[in-house]
């Protein structure tokens, strides 16, 4: 069977296909198209050209699937298209021109699935793991393991930059009072000080594009197998994205859909590596859709799906859940930090991670 | 309101149009504005030079090829590179706040577009336009420029056709397109050549070297083949760009037509010449397609600038003008779906695309 996950984020639309069978579910598929929803925005409603272009997108999305021969589709939206005032029109433009119901996720399950899909890090000493987006901040301690121990902020990239950013990068005295208001909200929230996490896994769209932008700047050879950040060369990438000459030529290269998200992104992971006393950050290919995909499968998330088979919307796609968990296709980069893990905890499961999906996605 | 407008890269058909359309909407709907024509594209605005268009200079340009601004291409990559105590990038937005701007229009192509999306990160209110004969803009059904091209290479490769018929010949018409085949592929089908040979489909020269046979041997005399500069062989395909470059160089050639045309002769045995469209394709007047696509971007573009919505570029979407962000099509290219329905049309028709 061939499952499909789209996810409408601030920037892009995104989509996964995954193959399930009987033994494992393999991932076959991995797209992005890039949509800056900002831009269509009209105060805090997405205009009809926004609603057109994204409905014109999903449906190049739903071809794509269709001709891969994708049996069931969800489509799932968090904070970006959650906090849009006009949201139920936009979902209702969805639904009567896409035939896609969207599956709005609040932001306790969004950080649940993105835990979900990287647990195969919480055997990494003192891990953390962060989803900085648009319009969100999701933060788990990766050795908890209950959907309420996940920490989700009201607030995320855009909202930052309208609060502190005057034009479209921001300078290093708005980078100071985005510091100063991170703090406090972090503080506020009771999170953990320095010396708490060693690691950091950072996961998301925003997360992967600013590892891009430090690949290129920290000049790591493209054949490098796992994705990490050195914490050093981090902070002089931060410095550059706020005074360099070359800050937009390297946004524009490698993201040019997030400018108004990445240095904020910047500022933001640097706040909280400090906080931590983060020494290795890991970057993470697997985010909502794979952890999304895992509940689905597996019952623990009830969505509404398309299902391309009859052409209407439906509750219950699957007769039953596949054996094993679900597995992504290792892809160079990935297999090692997906082997580290395993190799420090081995594949033991104890009675509390039981109730928790398996090595995910 | 100041508003700039400046053209960049190379020209194209429908340039003065666009400029003649954006000035009389924005002079007709927009109270107290000065408009300035910035010359030779983003190098007079490197440089800070302007000049003030008048109403009249608006008039009696909509039929003119070229671009009454002067046009020059400005490689994005030299953008951010430290010159002289500072970058063009640097110099743009000096100039652009010292002009007193509010907004800026660029009409250009891909590379103009990954510029403006520069310009507008750094604070310039920026509006881009569609121009390009490649069509190969993301994001916009059709680009201005285009169907003008269309119909110089089509009339092209009808008068080739009557020489190459008169002499039993085979011949390549060589049409503009470097990274996109949608010049070629358009004209090739309008014009009912026999192979349409385009860079996203790699071709094998024994397959092209068949059709001429075969249309021999069925008593047709001659074979037209409209080839695209970007065009090459699939023994081609893996090599880098430098590599291709350097092994054409060494042929004295710059694309792989004239190779490609003595395989045929040589293994064909039938005479085959190489006809180079070149510039002919840029300059001249603009099609009455091309003159009222034109207009129809420029005002919608004056429109968008009166709302004060920035940091987008026009488009044709269906049959409507609309807009997309700047950030969402800068670098981005739109190529021909070797499997979308113009190509699946011609291998219907039995053109062959030497795959």
């Amino acid at each position: 069977m061939k499952i499909a996950v789209m996810d409408i984020s601030s920037s892009a639309l995104s989509l996964i296909v995954a193959e399930a069978g009987k033994r494992k579910t393999e991932i076959c598929l991995k797209e992005r198209v890039s949509l800056s929803l900002p831009h269509y925005l009209e105060g805090s409603r997405l205009s009809e050209r926004g609603i057109e272009k994204l409905v014109a997108e999903l449906c190049g999305l739903r071809e794509r699937c269709a001709g891969m021969g994708v049996d069931v589709g969800y489509l799932i939206a968090t904070a970006a298209l959650r906090n849009i005032g006009n949201s139920d029109d936009i979902r209702n433009a969805v639904l009567e021109r896409t035939g896609f119901e969207i599956n709005f996720i609040d932001g306790k399950t969004e950080a649940y699935c993105d835990f979900v899909a990287n647990r195969y890090y919480a055997s990494l000493p003192q891990a953390v793991l962060m989803d900085i987006g648009g319009k969100s901040l999701e933060i788990c301690d990766l050795s908890k393991k209950r959907k309420n121990d996940m920490l989700c902020f009201d607030f995320g990239l855009l909202d930052l930059h309208r609060k502190f950013v005057r034009k479209i990068l921001p300078g290093e005295e708005e980078a100071r009072d985005m510091r100063k208001f991170l703090k406090k909200r972090f503080d506020e929230a009771g999170l953990p000080g320095e010396d708490v996490f060693s690691t950091a896994v950072v996961v998301g769209a925003t997360g992967m594009a600013l590892y891009e932008i430090y690949a290129d700047f920290a000049d790591v050879p493209e054949e490098e197998d796992h994705r990490t950040i050195e914490y050093d060369v981090f902070k002089k990438l931060v410095k550059r994205l706020l005074t360099g000459d070359d800050r937009s030529r390297l946004i524009l290269k490698h993201a040019p859909e997030k400018l108004y998200l990445l240095v904020p992104a910047a500022i933001t992971m640097k706040t909280l590596f400090k906080r931590f006393g983060v020494e290795h950050v890991v970057v993470s290919e697997s985010g909502v859709k794979e952890g999304y995909l895992y509940l689905v499968l597996h019952g623990k998330e009830q969505g509404i799906c398309y299902d391309f088979r009859s052409g209407a919307l439906s509750e219950h796609p699957f007769d039953s859940a596949p054996e094993k968990p679900v597995r992504r296709r290792r892809t160079r980069r990935t297999a090692v930090a997906q082997q580290e893990p395993a190799s420090a905890e081995g594949e033991k499961e104890t009675a509390a991670e039981a109730e928790l999906p398996g090595n995910g996605a | 309101m100041k508003i700039g407008i400046l053209t960049s890269g190379g020209d194209c058909s429908g340039l003065n149009a666009v400029i003649r359309s954006i000035g009389l909407c924005i002079t007709e709907n927009i109270r107290n504005v000065e408009i300035r024509g910035i010359p030779d594209g983003y190098g007079g605005l490197i440089r800070g030079e302007s000049y003030r268009l008048q109403r009249k200079d608006f008039e009696g340009i909509l039929h003119l090829g070229g671009t009454i601004l002067g046009t020059s291409r400005q490689p994005f990559k030299q953008m951010t590179v430290v010159q002289d105590g500072g970058t063009r990038l640097e110099k743009m937005c000096e100039n652009y706040r010292k002009m007193g701007l509010d907004c800026l229009f660029t009409l250009g192509g891909a590379g103009t577009h990954k510029t403006a999306a520069l310009l507008c990160m750094e604070g310039c209110h920026v509006i881009g336009l569609p121009k390009t004969i490649d069509n190969d803009i993301y994001g916009t059904d059709v680009t201005f420029g285009f169907q003008s091209a269309v119909e110089v290479a089509t009339e092209s490769i009808d008068r080739i056709r009557t020489t190459a018929e008169s002499h039993g010949r085979t011949m390549l018409v060589e049409v503009m397109g470097n990274k996109a085949g949608w010049l070629t592929l358009h004209a090739g089908l309008a014009s009912g050549a026999d192979a349409i040979l385009l860079p996203e489909i790699p071709y094998e020269p024994e397959k092209i070297c068949r059709l001429v046979e075969q249309r021999q041997k069925k008593g047709r005399g001659c074979t037209i083949i409209a080839i695209a500069e970007g065009a090459l062989p699939k023994s081609e395909v893996k090599l880098k760009k430098e590599a291709r470059t350097f092994v054409r160089a060494d042929r004295g050639e710059s694309t792989g037509t004239q190779h490609l045309a003595e395989i045929l002769q040589q293994q064909t045995g039938v005479e085959t010449r190489v006809s180079v469209l070149g510039y002919l394709q840029r300059g001249g007047t603009p099609c009455a397609y091309d003159r009222l696509l034109s207009s129809r971007l420029g005002g919608y573009a004056a429109m968008l600038a009166k709302e004060g919505r920035f940091g987008v570029t026009a488009a044709v979407s269906g049959n409507r003008i609309t807009f997309n962000a700047l950030a969402d099509i800068a670098g981005k290219y739109k190529y021909v779906d070797p499997r979308g329905d113009l190509v699946r049309f011609g291998r219907d028709m039995g053109v062959c695309f030497g795959d």
